[in-house]
């Protein structure tokens, strides 16, 4: 009998033993907390305004910081100093390779975007809504038109040549992924191609966003958003007439007045107040911030001191006359140290200084709402596709031209035609779009050499042939960004430019 | 048998002539299944008179008519003791021991079983090298132990883990750390800084194929298996107190003393013309100070301190071990250190002679400090560039505390107290099991265990750091990781015939783990007594995550022997993982193995100088699945803006996703010679397939990369283990030790069709037929008459650049990355190992340790920083760029000034080879008559202990041993010398 009991616990126990060999099979599907299944997206149209809220962000996360001050670093308006840190060196010295984190980090930016529009665009099509829902769709669709032709024209300005009526429908441009499929291997298409490309798209959106008004500060695409764009790209097509008809159409819609005061002016960069600006990007301290234009200061609290990377050259501050409301908005005589020696009312960069709404902390952060578009470029380009078509035209470039001189403190010009008014418009831009990332691609597409010359005190500046005595002859080929080398190995139906 | 017959009837009459007044008894020793028991020792109780067993467990031994017990003992078993009888034959059977479980190796699963009858290769470090190590990480002691295991500690941080790798790099994409296994539980690599090495019994590393296949899933790159100490029962109580104390210092401070004085660089300077000599007159003017920077970012004389108790024993059926430890150690390198609680409770009872039960439960909590300036920060890593003219101490040479003058960076002792960050983890490691045998042979046994751990990092910026004065800020995250594991396996042994012995094993495994955290922070905190998150009324954000994954397996082993003379073996496992999708989620594993106990067969048994021959071989595969959760399922992530919720592509997914599987084949061969000499060899093919890659993908598809199964690796080498008694005597023993490994490391396959492939902004690159090697330019040197540097171009041919090129009459001065070709160098040793030697003259011991690594390279980044005078004017540099170009005829290292000195080309893949004296220890143990004369102690020993003592080496760089492709700003490895004292009541 005790025997028997021993038994009856042993195959009780064994039992209790077997029944952890549960079925765990359920508990393999594992599936994501913090992403859904691309599959599972595009069900409805509040997937989509999902999708193009995405649009936005990533917008924002591809403006300012290296997309922005990357070409004014290489450009002829700034040197480095001595505490610069080799931070943006190899552009600033021209030296840098196809393996340069710059190229490859915009380029990627770029391409990782327009993927997600390509993803949008074909997944919108697949959501059908209610006939309420279709304004609300189509612009959705719209933005994506809109950005992907925004990326597209930043990609071919920087890493193709630019465009030559006469050369573009052979001169390389860049791939277009128009649809998304990782195992791609794009070749590259020609500059025309692109451009082509970059019309149709404004095209699409220009119909999608027809009803879409523009508004001063806009945080998202408006109909004046795709006039801005459509402007730039035609300036840069040679396209004058479209390019001055573009710029026009928002001038004429007198919703962006010119900011003429000192105060406004400062406020308008330190305080991103919204008067002249067609499209900005939202930010939101802490957890909505760009990337900063965070070269030019260098703040030192405990000293209340400057340690920029880098500083406008002298003869970079003196183009701006004493009265141009510009100089002292763009720029300020600020105490340094360097190398731990102090110098005392260098001329700093002062256009991005940080808005104190979007601090984080006791000091700046240089950060700021990123300005997309804004109304002053107008003026600009179609001033300068005015100037470049011949007769009445010059008389209304040269108006455009000192609509803006007079609204930024200037006196008005007169008697400007040919190159004379050509080379008045060019210094404006000069002046007024300083460190927005315009003027190494105004140099390139304008065929100009980018000569560096009359620095500031050069005990401050980082020395040897590269820095503050280097000029570049127009036609060096790395005016045009070498295509990353990781995209040039891995896909072998892409030519790298020459020179890289 | 008629040998050893006659050897006994020999030995019976002499025995008979010398002790006539004696009588001989004789027996078998046995273990449990009737197994001779070779060289057990049969003592006399309360004598030294006694012998050791033959092969067959036979012994003869005379014993004076007044003995009345015999004390036999062996290794793997348990001491018991056997009264002779008047029969004069005496026979014992041995239990297995298990707080002898150095001795027995663990195969995955089962109720393991003793050294050399297992056909798989496992290698064994007992606690004596384990413990009293003055450093927090166990493994660090296992440096140069195992042949074959590749171990480095790539830090100085007292909470350094190492990196350990098997018989080369396992996978290209997926992790090449072995599985870790502690008394049955899988635990993270991460845990062992957590846990006590004092509580350690022993740390075996499984090879090859026969030993880890049952473990499938993740044994691709071996084992490691932890077993804790366990008490026995019916033993008295045992109570050993260890506490140690020592002090740190730079392991080599060399590579810091190359930088130049405020003279040098000032000459440097004006000779160059980067400044006149007015201007640095001026400069020194002012900061009149030649300082050696390092001394005042890196500590001397740190102490480290530990102490542990530990009660371990048994009564009646249950066994106990008990212990608490106390570690702390702080870093050379400001706001770095590490502190660690430990308490242990190991538990077993034998139920009845059908059940035992037993608890083993780990909890330890730790405080973990590391110094967050590393890499290119300026606040140490590269703090070697700060200018010597400039000093850290005041006029009144008062350390500043603040803002150091002229050098512009805060005194890193400020930093540190202004800036905090700390990492606390409590750990719980709890696991418990029921077996069974409800017949005989039979075991049923099932094990569920946890690990389970709380990481909460607190970080503050102190509203007084002048940074940021009176906006402070504080952030808290929090991580809890839980992996389960439950596991039922069943195993019978049996004999039949007395001959043919069988084991055979039947087993289930899930393994569910999640990782859920939050974070959370603030800033605007006004005042330093008042630093709490809620006094952050700012930037409050909020975040939080979670991951899980899981493994189901069911695994089969069956090993079989006949007379313990021929072994096979044989597993089987299947595992699903949750990493893969549904259609690819299941792999299955197996292994075969032989093994030849030659000297058990009649022809060897004339050589008595021949006292084992062992010959094994086996194959088999395992798996390998150490990439992120979730990659096959494309994926939408979430991103803001505007305040809303915005979508992105977040993970390009591939839904062909499954193993990594690896292929193992191994031949062994050991032997023991003359009773003194041991050698353990072994030859290994290991090939990988199927790896788990993150395959390049063109920016354009907006992915960098793509995890996918791709490509094959084959890894293939030698292990050499040997071991001598070179003195053996009754006062002193002197045994030197060996442990060698060669390892061939080689792409078979790519992926894309490609021939090789060169990680962007690595160096490092895959090529067909190649080994895991460095492609960078190669430097030719410095052109003597216009001075500018030239690099080899390489072959044209971009698929041929994987045969180097080094003509003379083909360099360019222009630096482009296209440059880049086979350096011919490897990325990992060849050749990893340790030697030293144990010693030991009566009361006194010594043990010496050397690692050694050979064919290890490194580049050296810092040298980026400190030999580029251009590119990094104004800073300090190396000394050795005083050597640069000046006139034509002029043979120099660097070019002339104006040229960029240092590009990332050959000049810095340097030979990190090194050899260190990893530990020194020399001790004391006290006598048994000073001790008995308390009564109370049972032994105490003294010794003074030492752990990387000497490093030699050529390389330039601050740290050898760091285990990369590429160093930069390394807070490197500390030496420590410390004193303890071991007593046990």
């Amino acid at each position: 009998m005790k025997i028997m009991r021993q038994y009856k616990i042993k195959f009780l126990v064994g039992f209790l033993a077997i029944l952890v060999f549960v079925s765990c099979k359920k508990h393999l599907d594992k599936t994501p907390y913090n992403a859904i299944a691309l599959s599972e997206s595009f069900q409805t149209v509040k997937d989509a305004k999902t999708w193009n809220n995405g649009v936005y962000s990533f917008l924002r996360g591809r403006v300012y910081g290296i997309y922005t001050f990357s070409t004014d670093v290489q450009g002829d308006q700034l040197n480095a100093t001595l505490d610069f840190g080799n931070r943006n060196g190899s552009p600033h010295r021209w030296d840098f390779t196809s393996d340069d984190y710059t190229l490859r980090d915009v380029w990627a930016g770029y391409y990782s975007a327009i993927n997600n529009l390509n993803i949008q665009i074909a997944g919108f099509a697949k959501i059908t809504p209610a006939s309420n829902e279709v304004p609300e769709l189509n612009r959705y669709k719209g933005d994506a038109y809109l950005a992907r032709a925004y990326y597209y024209h930043q990609l071919v300005q920087l890493f193709a040549k630019p465009f030559e009526p006469a050369t573009a429908a052979s001169d390389p441009g860049i791939p277009l992924v128009l649809e998304y499929d990782v195992t791609a291997l794009p070749a590259r298409s020609t500059v025309k191609q692109v451009y082509d490309q970059i019309l149709g798209d404004l095209g699409q959106a220009k119909t999608l966003l027809t009803g879409v008004a523009g508004a001063q500060g806009s945080t998202r695409f408006t109909k004046d958003a795709v006039s801005a764009l459509e402007a730039r790209v035609k300036l840069n097509m040679k396209d004058w007439a479209g390019a001055k008809a573009a710029a026009d159409a928002v001038i004429s819609t007198g919703t962006y007045p010119l900011i003429s005061t000192q105060a406004a002016l400062t406020d308008y960069w330190a305080k991103d107040t919204k008067t002249e600006t067609i499209l900005q990007l939202q930010a939101i301290a802490p957890n909505e911030l760009s990337n900063a234009n965070n070269i030019y200061l260098g703040y030192i609290p405990t000293t209340k001191r400057y340690d920029p990377d880098f500083i406008p050259s002298q003869w970079v501050v003196d183009k701006y006359a004493g009265t141009d409301f510009r100089k002292a908005a763009y720029f300020a005589q600020l105490p340094v140290t360097i190398q731990g020696t102090n110098y005392d009312n260098v001329w700093l960069v002062n256009k991005y200084p940080g808005n104190s709404t979007l601090f984080t902390g006791a000091n700046t952060n240089y950060q700021h709402s990123p300005k997309v578009f804004r109304i002053a470029e107008m003026y600009l380009i179609s001033a300068e596709a005015g100037a470049r078509l011949s007769g009445a035209s010059e008389t209304d470039a040269l108006a455009k031209l000192n609509s803006l001189r007079i609204a930024r403190g200037l006196t008005a010009l007169t008697g400007l035609t040919g190159n004379a008014l050509i080379d008045a418009i060019k210094d404006e831009r000069f002046r007024e779009l300083a460190f927005e990332g315009f003027r190494l691609l105004d140099l390139k597409r304008w065929h100009e050499p980018m000569v560096r010359h009359d620095p500031q005190n050069t005990n401050m500046l980082a020395t040897g042939a590269n820095y503050y005595t280097l000029s570049i002859p127009a036609d060096h080929p790395k005016f045009v960004w070498g295509i990353p080398s990781n995209d040039v190995t891995v896909n072998k139906n892409l030519q790298q430019n020459s020179g890289w | 048998m008629r040998k050893h017959l006659s050897t006994l009837l020999g030995m019976l009459l002499i025995s008979a002539q010398l002790l006539a007044q004696n009588r001989t008894i004789t027996g078998k020793v046995t273990d449990e299944m009737g197994n001779g028991i070779p060289n057990a020792s049969v003592l006399i109780k309360g004598t030294q008179i006694g012998t050791t067993t033959l092969q067959t467990g036979i012994f003869s031994l005379s014993v004076p008519s007044t003995a009345k017990e015999l004390v036999i003992s062996s290794v793997n078993f348990e001491t018991a003791e056997f009264s002779i009888g008047n029969s004069g034959i005496v026979n014992a059977s041995l239990k297995s021991s298990s707080s002898a479980l150095g001795e027995v190796v663990v195969v995955g699963y089962g109720t393991g079983r003793r050294v050399g009858s297992t056909v798989g290769s496992v290698a064994t470090v007992n606690a004596e090298k384990i413990q009293d190590r003055p450093t927090a990480n166990a493994f660090d002691a296992l440096q140069g132990k195992v042949a074959g295991l590749q171990v480095f500690t790539s830090s100085g941080e007292p909470s350094q883990t190492s990196s350990v790798r098997l018989h080369g790099v396992g996978s290209l994409g997926a992790s090449s750390t072995p599985l870790y296994v502690m008394d049955g539980i899988p635990i993270d690599p991460g845990t062992v800084i957590s846990l006590n090495p004092n509580d350690f019994e022993s740390i075996s590393v499984l090879k090859d194929a026969s030993a880890t296949s049952i473990y499938g899933s993740r044994a691709a790159n071996g084992v490691i298996y932890i077993t804790t100490k366990k008490g026995s029962p019916n033993k008295p109580a045992t109570v050993t107190l260890q506490t140690q104390y020592g002090v740190s210092n730079l392991a080599n401070t060399e590579p810091f003393e190359t930088f130049m004085n405020t003279k040098e660089l000032t000459d440097f300077w004006v000779a160059t013309g980067y400044q006149t000599r007015a201007q640095v007159d001026a400069l020194l003017a002012k900061y009149p100070n030649d300082t050696k920077w390092y001394k005042h970012y890196y500590q001397e004389n740190i102490p480290l301190y530990q102490a542990d108790v530990s009660i371990s024993g048994g009564g009646g059926k249950t066994a106990y071990y008990l212990s608490g430890g106390y570690l702390k150690q702080e870093g050379l390198a400001y706001r770095s250190g590490y502190k660690r609680y430990t308490l242990r409770s190991n538990l077993s009872s034998t139920v009845n002679d059908w059940l035992k039960l037993g608890l083993n439960l780990f909890f330890g909590s730790d405080e973990r400090q590391t110094n967050p300036y590393g890499s290119n920060s300026t606040n140490r890593g590269l703090a070697l560039l700060a200018q010597p003219f400039y000093s850290p101490l005041d006029s009144t040479g008062q350390e500043i505390y603040g803002l150091i003058p002229g050098w512009g960076r805060y005194a890193p002792k400020y930093l540190a107290d202004k800036i905090q960050g700390l990492d606390n983890n409590v750990q719980f490691n709890p696991s418990g099991f029921i077996q069974l045998n409800p017949v005989k042979g039979l075991t049923l046994k099932t094990q569920a265990g946890l690990e389970a751990y709380d990481l909460r990092s607190s970080a503050v910026q102190l509203p007084s750091y002048a940074g940021s004065l009176n906006n402070g800020n504080a952030s808290e995250s929090f991580t809890r990781g839980v992996t389960r594991t439950i596991t039922n396996t069943g195993e019978y042994k049996f004999t039949v015939h007395s001959d043919h012995n069988f084991t055979a094993l039947l087993g289930h495994e899930f393994i569910e783990s999640k990782t859920p955290a939050f974070s959370t922070s603030s800033t605007g905190q006004t005042d330093d007594r008042l630093i709490l998150l809620s006094n952050g009324p700012s930037n409050r954000t909020s975040t939080s995550s979670n991951t899980e994954y899981s493994y189901l397996s069911y695994f089969s082993r069956l090993e079989y022997n006949f007379r313990n003379r021929y072994f096979i073996d044989g597993s089987l496992r299947q595992d699903q993982s949750s990493r893969f999708g549904e259609d690819n989620r299941t792999a299955n594993f197996w292994s075969a193995g032989v093994m030849w106990k030659a000297k058990q067969e009649r022809f060897f048994s004339n050589y008595d100088w021949l006292n084992d021959l062992t010959v094994r071989a086996n194959t088999g595969t395992t798996g390998n699945s150490s990439i992120g959760n979730y990659q096959s399922l494309p994926q939408v992530g979430t991103n803001t803006y505007d305040a809303a919720t915005g979508w992105n592509i977040s993970v390009a997914g591939n839904p062909l996703l499954s193993w990594e599987t690896q292929r193992t084949t191994t031949f062994g061969l050991n032997f023991s010679l003359f009773n003194r000499a041991r050698v353990d060899a072994s030859y290994y093919i290991r090939k990988t397939e199927d790896m788990l890659i993150a395959v390049p993908y063109p920016y354009t598809s907006g992915f960098s990369s793509i995890t996918s199964n791709v490509g094959t690796l084959k890894n293939s080498g030698i292990d050499l283990d040997i071991e001598g008694d070179v003195i053996k005597s009754k006062n002193s023993y002197l045994t030197p030790y060996l442990k060698f490994n060669y390892n061939k490391n080689e792409v078979t396959s790519l992926f894309q069709g490609k021939q090789y492939w060169i990680i962007p902004n690595t160096g490092v690159s895959w090529a067909i037929g190649q080994p895991v090697s460095f492609f960078y330019p190669i430097f030719k040197g410095v052109n003597s008459q216009t001075g500018l540097p030239e690099w080899y171009l390489p072959n044209s041919d971009p698929n041929k650049i994987i045969e180097t090129r080094k003509d003379p009459n083909a360099v360019t001065s222009t630096f482009v990355p296209t440059l880049e070709q086979n350096t011919g160098i490897k990325r990992y040793p060849p050749i990893n190992g340790g030697f030293g030697l144990n010693g030991g003259f009566k009361t006194f011991f010594m043990s010496a340790d050397f690692t050694f690594s050979q064919g290890k390279y490194l580049i050296n980044n810092d040298r980026y920083f400190f030999e580029n005078p251009n590119q990094f004017p104004g800073f300090n540099q190396s000394r050795t760029i005083l050597n640069y170009w000046q006139k034509a005829g002029d043979v120099a290292e660097f070019p002339k000034y104006g040229v960029q000195f240092t590009q990332f080309d050959s000049r810095l893949i340097e030979d990190a080879s090194f050899m260190r004296l990893k530990a020194l220890t020399v001790g004391y143990n006290l006598s048994n008559n000073i001790l008995n004369k308390g009564k109370l102690v049972k032994a105490a020993r003294f010794y003074i202990t030492g752990r990387n003592l000497l490093t030699f080496t050529k390389y330039s760089g601050p740290d050898p041993e760091v285990d990369s492709n590429l160093t930069l700003g390394a807070n490197p490895n500390t030496k420590q010398v410390a004193v303890g004292l071991e007593v046990t009541f």
